[in-house]
């Protein structure tokens, strides 16, 4: 029986496979047009690295604390670029309200296709890292849970950025930032349960 | 196949006073440190696949890990559970010790949280049953009268008690196959007990009870 590998190389692992379906949405949607321009923004690109860092960091810390025997400090580890990551869109928002006014604040209910492209594209990233994990049921079913969505939206969330741009900060925070937290939020609640049907967590 | 691979024996329980759960503070648990690098290197050898190694290892960690349950569970029969199910969970995720890594806190780590859940466990099921005899206790049936109610409720309540005080996967097995009368596949398929477990299970439940409510007729009588 082989033993694990450590949690930097299955990160490594999961991020060249969030790359790929990353990859795999360009060439099937096409990348935004205005996705340079957004970057050549030092706040968007600022809001984009902080949401792929919040991903990679999340499933580092997923790969930490469902080893039995690891610190469970480590689950705080996305933390700093979660932060950075909504303080960015915050920004943003101040940013739009500021060149538009209060039009920078409508409602864009189109945009909700943000919020279930990401939740499509977590679903894959979220099942490879529950099978990678799936001894974690006996150690931390709930916060490794949460960590594992937490990664796979905020990859996502990056990833979606590539394919679609335009929207105003604050469908941002709204579509985005809300998938990411409701996505999360219902793993943490079912992560137990997660954990049961594959692996070993009690009900 | 676990029977072959798990080679030690079940503790006999101590006696019905000391299989309480332990109220105050635990006892420490024995230091067993000078044995961890010993640890670590038979589970390297197990995970190379050497099956003698990974039977030393299992039967030189079983005193630990069974003072780690009697340490959350008490002496009881509920902490020799507990310590076949953490031995079977060592066995399913032996993978993930890391070599390199110390061992102890990947044991203890496997032992303490399998030994939260079932006190989880133990908990919930204990408020779903105290809700239960409370809501019997709050409909007496209206064609018995006071004398015949108050004679039901006190055997209700007898046999509530009694029950209560089966180990937990007797009470399971009881649970499932007498009180909600659910076949024996049936009943596999709502608890982690094969349908061997559960007719030992209960068979042992039945005789315990047997045994702890005639002895409460002697003495009542």
């Amino acid at each position: 029986m082989k033993p694990l590998a450590s949690p930097l190389l299955r990160t490594m692992l999961w991020v060249v496979l969030a790359s790929a379906v990353m990859a795999i949405l360009i060439v099937a949607f096409g990348a935004h047009p205005r996705f340079t321009q957004v970057l050549a923004n030092p706040g968007s690109t600022m809001e984009w690295i902080a949401s792929l860092l919040t991903g990679v960091l999340a499933a580092y810390s997923v790969f930490q604390i469902s080893v039995p025997g690891r610190s469970p400090s480590w689950a705080w580890l996305p933390l700093p670029t979660a932060m950075l990551w909504l303080a960015s869109i915050g920004f943003g928002c101040l940013h739009d309200f500021g060149q538009l006014g209060a039009g920078a604040f409508a409602f864009e209910m189109e945009s909700w296709e943000c919020a279930g492209a990401i939740t499509m594209m977590s679903l894959p990233l979220g099942l490879v890292m529950l099978v990678m994990v799936r001894h974690a049921g006996v150690v931390r079913p709930g916060p490794t849970a949460l960590l594992m969505a937490l990664g796979a939206a905020a990859m996502s969330a990056a990833g979606v950025s590539l394919i679609h741009a335009g929207e105003n900060a604050l469908m941002v925070l709204f579509w985005h930032a809300g998938a990411v937290l409701v996505l999360s939020s219902l793993s943490w609640v079912i992560g137990r349960q997660l954990f049961s049907w594959i692996g070993y967590a009690r009900r | 196949m676990m029977q072959n691979i798990l080679p030690f024996a079940r503790a006999a329980p101590t006696d019905t006073a000391s299989a309480e759960p332990m109220q105050t503070s635990p006892p420490p648990l024995p230091d067993a440190t000078p044995n961890g690098d010993e640890w670590a290197a038979l589970m390297l050898l197990a995970q190379a696949g050497d099956r003698a190694s990974y039977h030393a290892l299992l039967q030189a960690v079983t005193p630990y890990l069974r003072s780690i349950t009697r340490r959350y569970l008490g002496r009881g029969e509920d902490a020799e559970d507990a310590l076949q199910e953490v031995l079977m969970v060592v066995h399913g995720i032996r993978h993930t010790y890391e070599p390199g890594r110390p061992f102890k806190p990947w044991l203890s780590t496997i032992a303490s949280r399998r030994c939260i859940d079932l006190l989880r466990r133990r908990s919930h099921r204990l408020k779903h049953e105290i809700d239960a005899a409370g809501e019997i206790d709050s409909h007496p049936q209206a064609a018995h009268g006071p004398e015949e109610t108050l004679v039901r409720r006190q055997a209700a309540g007898t046999l509530h008690r009694a029950v209560a005080a089966l180990p937990e996967r007797q009470r399971e097995a009881i649970r499932l196959l007498r009180l909600n009368e659910l076949s024996l596949a049936e009943a596999t398929s709502h608890c982690d007990q094969s349908i061997g477990s559960l007719k030992v299970a209960c068979h042992r439940a039945l005789k315990s009870l047997q045994r702890s409510l005639g002895n409460k007729g002697q003495a009542n009588g």
